[in-house]
């Protein structure tokens, strides 16, 4: 068993088998042996229990530069339903999946997160992510524009 | 959850670059990609490389001069040209110029005069190169090893060379060439009565690229026959994906030659064209898992166990790894299966062999269930079928096949 904590110091047991989804754990795990030291860590608990016992990506698996992976936004029901979350928490789903180093969970929040860009126009998801137009100057906007053009079947 | 509200910039401040291109990796349609290259610089590059790492962009003549000013800015901003992964270029456009006539048309540009301004496409991998009418020189040739050198994937549509020279030449401009595809395809300016068998001696002809897959739909049984021999010549090639057509017993057994030394590798072999099945054999190809051939008739007219290409080539099968067959049948109004000839095929497959056989399918256009059944029907009084090492109701299965959604491939 590991000894789980949160930030605001409760602490969980799971097993090790459980939370090495995580990459970042199963090297810390692997660093700190077989003691008892406690590792504090945010909540991802019931993901991985969930998903136990399912492979884990190679070490040197390629994340999002693989350019003969298929790409989708295809979910599974479960992994549907434990990310519908608010987005504010989605993200943070995202950001503590990146930092752990799962990636099956971080591609679940990111697929959604694509799900939500879908059918948006610039502006709209501009708007959603609080980013800047930073195209300087406008007409650049204007020549990518143009250049898209050729992603069409002729 | 809904999608409309912003997220709070305590959020977004958090989110890294990494993230984002993770987000974006995961679009999979064209617009969503197009909204994403425009919403900031950062996203920009990201999204352009997944838009055109996808769709293949197609020049003709047609559109030449301006996608020609894309390039000529290229040289000083980021423009899609270094994105493009997959070219297709038409020398004549269309309408297309009739093969034998001059190409005055003005709006017609050579490849000699327009590939070497195709300059800073770093992402090329695939290209395919068609309707050359014998007006290509060695400027073609090495404006491909400047401009195109990365390119892993050849494709020659519809293609007259003036000579070998030019092929050889062209196919050694690309170092990384993996894959080649040849589809309507002469030599010799495309005379008729010029056999390429004649035109060059093979040992003054250099070696082919190491290819992995070669996908060789030439109508012309003389090009089918020189290739394989030039091929074989040389010795193996390590091929895992084969496609051919058994065209004549002259070119079977070129092909089979070729099978001797190259054979041990392949791992999936298309017959495109089921016209002739003698002097063919896979026996060499040790590792083959799928095969498939297509375009066999099973014509109401035919008698009764009278088609005996598929048995004849599956006899040749010696892979003990072979888990997939299929047959590709002529699009009929009506399908007459039992023309196959059933007895001979089931004693075939009685090998251990075919313990691992997964599949073997008849795909057809139309009348899927009506052919279900019968096939149930022929499967079940088989007496033959008891004694095969698989069981014949999981194995044996129609499946459907359009020749417009799968553009005529297999």
């Amino acid at each position: 068993m590991v000894t789980l904590v949160t930030s605001d110091n409760e602490k969980f047991n799971a097993e090790k088998e459980v939370v090495e989804r995580s990459v970042l754990i199963k090297n810390m795990l692997e660093d700190v042996g077989e003691s008892d030291q406690p590792i504090p860590l945010p909540m991802f608990l019931e993901y991985c229990e969930h998903h136990r016992g399912e492979p884990l990506p190679a070490p040197d698996a390629d994340t999002s530069q693989d350019d003969t992976r298929k790409r989708t936004t295809d979910i599974s029901e479960w992994d549907q339903k434990f990310i519908t979350v608010d987005q504010e928490m989605l993200f943070e789903i995202i950001l503590a999946a990146n930092y752990l180093d799962i990636k099956s969970l971080l591609d679940v929040g990111c697929k959604t997160v694509a799900n939500m860009i879908k059918g948006k126009t610039p502006e709209e998801i501009r708007k959603l992510f609080n980013i800047v137009n930073d195209f300087t100057p406008r007409r650049r906007c204007a020549q990518i524009k143009k250049e898209n053009e050729w992603a069409e079947d002729r | 959850m809904t999608a409309t509200v912003p997220l709070s910039t305590n959020t977004t401040d958090l989110i890294p670059l990494e993230i984002y291109e993770h987000i974006i990796s995961f679009l999979d349609d064209r617009s969503s990609l197009k909204s994403c290259s425009l919403t900031c610089k950062s996203w920009h590059l990201t999204s352009w490389k997944l838009l055109f790492g996808e769709c293949a962009i197609l020049i003709h003549r047609n559109n030449i001069d301006k996608f020609l000013e894309i390039v000529e800015r290229d040289a000083h901003s980021v423009t899609i040209i270094r994105f493009i992964r997959k070219l297709r270029i038409e020398q004549g456009g269309s309408p297309r110029v009739p093969l034998g006539e001059q190409t005055s048309d003005s709006g017609t540009f050579r490849y000699d005069e327009y590939l070497p301004r195709l300059v800073g496409f770093l992402s090329v991998r695939n290209l395919r190169l068609g309707w050359i009418r014998g007006d290509t020189t060695s400027i073609t040739a090495d404006s491909l090893r400047t401009n195109f050198g990365a390119v892993t994937t050849l494709e020659l549509n519809s293609v007259i060379f003036s000579s070998h020279v030019h092929f050889f030449d062209m196919l050694h401009a690309l170092p990384q060439l993996a894959v080649l595809g040849l589809s309507g395809f002469h030599f010799n300016s495309g005379r008729s009565g010029d056999d390429a068998r004649n035109a060059v001696a093979l040992d003054e002809t250099p070696k082919p690229p190491q290819l992995q897959e070669l996908y060789c739909n030439v109508s012309g049984e003389d090009i089918e026959d020189f290739l394989f021999t030039w091929i074989a010549y040389h010795g193996p090639i390590p091929v895992r994906v084969l496609a051919v057509g058994l065209l004549s017993q002259q070119c079977n057994s070129s092909i089979s030659r070729f099978l001797t030394s190259s054979g041990p590798t392949i791992e999936t072999v298309k017959i495109w064209e089921a016209a002739v099945s003698e002097d063919f054999d896979l026996s060499p190809c040790t590792s083959l898992r799928t095969l498939r051939m297509g375009w066999v008739h099973f014509e109401p007219a035919f008698p009764e166990g009278s088609v005996t290409f598929v048995t004849d080539i599956v006899r040749t099968v010696t892979s003990p790894f072979i888990n997939e067959i299929t047959v590709i049948l002529v699009p009929l109004e009506e399908i007459h299966l039992r023309a196959l000839d059933w007895e001979a095929l089931l004693y075939v497959l009685q090998r251990p062999l075919f313990k691992n056989l997964q599949r073997f399918c008849f795909a057809v256009e139309h009348d899927e269930v009506k052919i279900t059944r019968e096939l149930e029907t022929i499967i079940t009084s088989a007496a033959a079928s008891e004694t095969l090492p698989f069981e014949p109701k999981d194995v044996f299965q129609v499946v459907g096949w359009s020749v417009s959604v799968n553009r005529g491939q297999w």
